[in-house]
């Protein structure tokens, strides 16, 4: 029976071919929307998390705020350097860690000013953070309070016009009073949400001379690697419980990647409903499209249900006709508008930079919620067309 | 034999202006099997009203109607759809055929409300055409036939499904008088041979004195039997 209403289906459809493809035109272009809408959300996801992917799921970083006073005054904590080394030691679920300062100096070169902020780092900054070096070296445990530095890109950009085709390497920089000579050059870094500072624009000292560089200058942050698997609660409260009596009079704040990604999950499936519910009203706007055809041709087609009614066609026969009409109407402009809606997709990405990628879930959602669309909007046209009275329907002409 | 139909004390009234008119008044009424009926009156008489009764498009508002021994107030609208498709062949004045199917298609659509696919209906629907000499017209749409070839394909479709009881209205009123008359002796060869109980409607005296009964309607009731 099934094929049988799909070929009488097909028929009237194919009989009114301009208002078929405009109905149709409606849906497509309400799933399109939501394809590429949900689509373009979840690529924008992927590439957010794609930076967190890339320095691993188990960091956690720590920022040190130092607590009110009184009024205008802060307490003034130092926490000793070899308290923050010695945490891999005295915790299980560490496997790294890095301390670093954070501050700001006049930096200059030949009288000429470059770049504020400072960054005191020690070795394991690297390897933390996958810092790649475009020359020379990075900052060394055994440079102690050695006034050495690394660039950032920008900083050397800044430089390079100085420099007069001289080798960056080697030249000497004025940090505040002092003179920095330069030992290495970073490659540009992807900024990510674990380290405060944008190392680009940064020039990095080795930690222990930093913290000489000035009385506020003092670790303030620290960058963790924690072992795979660990329980990220119990961690920081261990943290806690180990570098609170250093700092009695400083907060603590940590953020770990896998919470970061969990309320990145959490914001983006909110913001790829949005999405999907804007796309939807165009697929609703489809809909209503579809049912204005259906009841026109219902009321068109009065005589010829009249005809099937009086030759033993039950109501639900004339119901299925109609809502396989609209459900193939709907159906067709789903295919197509998942097309469509891939092929914007890939525009944006293109456009926006992304790397382009084919989710299954939008289209799935496109595919059924136009199904669904025909159902629910040749619904009451069908069974408006199914109430008719066969007498007065074979006497309309 | 037992009576094919049985109307008893019909009434059928419709609402105009809030009140409820009589059509047809108490009309006492039995066909038997193998009948060749006229039904005959002036506008307004009732005629097509007791016409859909008798094909089950309607229902009386009082009254029984037995058809083959069924009283029809205790069948659901699917199971009248079921007896219209396999008892009841239509024949209409102006043919009634679905300008989008062809000549075959229309024909044989009885035929696939009862569940048959458009393969398995085929063979039935060209024999039925080649015996109404529609051999030549199967694939021809509706806009493509003349009248004549029309109202043959019409009763194609009405004899498909083999029905008892074939209920012609005005069969004849859109056709010349020489198409009309060829129209009629198919009819009247179809009672004869095929032993089809057949009820007429019409004006046309001409049509109705080939006829065995002649039923006259004036006012919804029944003003002559013969």
């Amino acid at each position: 029976m099934i094929k049988f209403y799909l070929q009488e289906a097909l028929r009237n459809l194919l009989s009114t071919k301009l208002r078929s493809l405009l109905a149709t035109l409606g849906i497509l272009v309400g799933t399109a929307s939501v394809v590429a809408m949900v689509s373009s959300g979840e690529m924008a996801t992927q590439q957010a998390l794609a930076q967190f992917k890339r320095l691993g799921t188990n960091l956690m970083a720590v920022t040190l705020m130092p607590k009110r006073a009184h009024k205008g005054t802060f307490f003034h904590d130092t926490l000793p350097l070899a308290s923050a080394t010695q945490l891999p030691q005295q915790l299980n679920s560490l496997k790294n860690v890095a301390p670093y300062i954070n501050t700001f100096a006049h930096v200059s070169f030949n009288g000429h000013p470059i770049r504020n902020n400072i960054v005191g780092a020690t070795q394991s900054l690297q390897p933390l953070l996958k810092l790649n070096l475009e020359k020379g070296r990075f900052i060394n445990d055994l440079d102690g309070y050695h006034y050495f530095c690394v660039l950032g890109d920008n900083v050397l950009q800044r430089l390079r016009p100085l420099l007069g085709g001289r080798n960056p390497l080697g030249q000497n920089l004025r940090v505040d009073h002092a003179f920095f000579t330069v030992v290495g050059i970073l490659k540009p870094v992807v900024s990510n949400v674990f380290f405060n500072q944008d190392l680009n624009d940064s020039v990095i000292i080795p930690l222990k001379t930093a913290s000489i560089l000035n009385k506020y200058a003092q670790i303030n942050n620290l960058l963790l690697q924690l072992t795979e698997g660990v329980n990220i609660d119990q961690t920081q409260s261990l943290l806690e419980q180990a570098l609170q009596p250093a700092v009695p009079h400083t907060s603590l704040y940590f953020r770990s990647a896998k919470q970061l990604i969990e309320n990145m999950h959490a914001q983006s499936h909110i913001y790829t409903w949005l999405l999907a519910l804007i796309g939807s009203i165009s697929l609703l706007v489809g809909g209503i499209g579809v049912m204005n055809i259906m009841l026109v041709s219902v009321t068109e087609r009065k005589r010829e249900i009249g005809i099937r009614l009086a030759v033993g066609a039950k109501r639900r026969d004339i119901q299925a006709l109609f809502l396989m009409e609209s459900i193939v109407l709907t159906l067709c402009g789903g295919f197509l508008g998942i097309f469509v809606g891939l092929f914007i997709t890939a525009i944006i990405a293109k456009i926006a930079g992304w790397h382009f990628a084919i989710f299954w879930t939008p289209l799935a959602a496109g595919f059924f919620v136009s199904l669904a669309t025909g159902i629910f909007f040749g619904f009451y046209p069908a069974k408006q067309a199914a109430k008719l009275d066969p007498i007065q329907a074979l006497r309309t002409e | 034999m037992s009576s094919l139909i049985e109307l008893k004390h019909v009434t059928k009234k419709y609402p105009l202006n809030g009140q409820h008119v009589p059509i047809l008044n108490a009309i006492d009424l039995t066909i038997q099997a193998g009948e060749l009926i006229a039904i005959m009156g002036p506008s307004g008489a009732g005629k097509s009203t007791l016409m859909n009764l008798l094909g089950l498009l309607d229902r009386p508002c009082s009254g029984e109607y037995h058809i083959e021994g069924k009283h029809i107030a205790t069948l659901s609208d699917d199971a009248l759809a079921t007896l219209r498709n396999r008892h009841i062949g239509f024949v209409f004045q102006t043919f009634c055929l679905l300008p989008r199917l062809t000549a075959l298609q229309n024909v044989c659509l009885p035929l696939q409300y009862r569940g048959l696919s458009a393969i398995a209906a085929k063979p039935a629907g060209l024999k039925i055409l080649a015996d109404m000499g529609l051999s030549d017209h199967v694939n021809h749409y509706p806009t493509q036939l003349s009248g004549g070839q029309q109202q043959r394909v019409a009763i194609a479709r009405a004899l498909i499904g083999d029905p008892k009881l074939i209920l012609a209205d005005e069969p004849t009123g859109a056709l010349d008088s020489q198409t009309g008359q060829s129209i009629m002796d198919f009819l009247i060869d179809l009672n004869k041979q095929a032993k089809k109980t057949i009820v007429i409607i019409t004006h046309d005296e001409k049509i109705s004195a080939q006829c065995h009964r002649i039923i006259t309607l004036q006012d919804g009731c029944v003003e002559r039997d013969t």
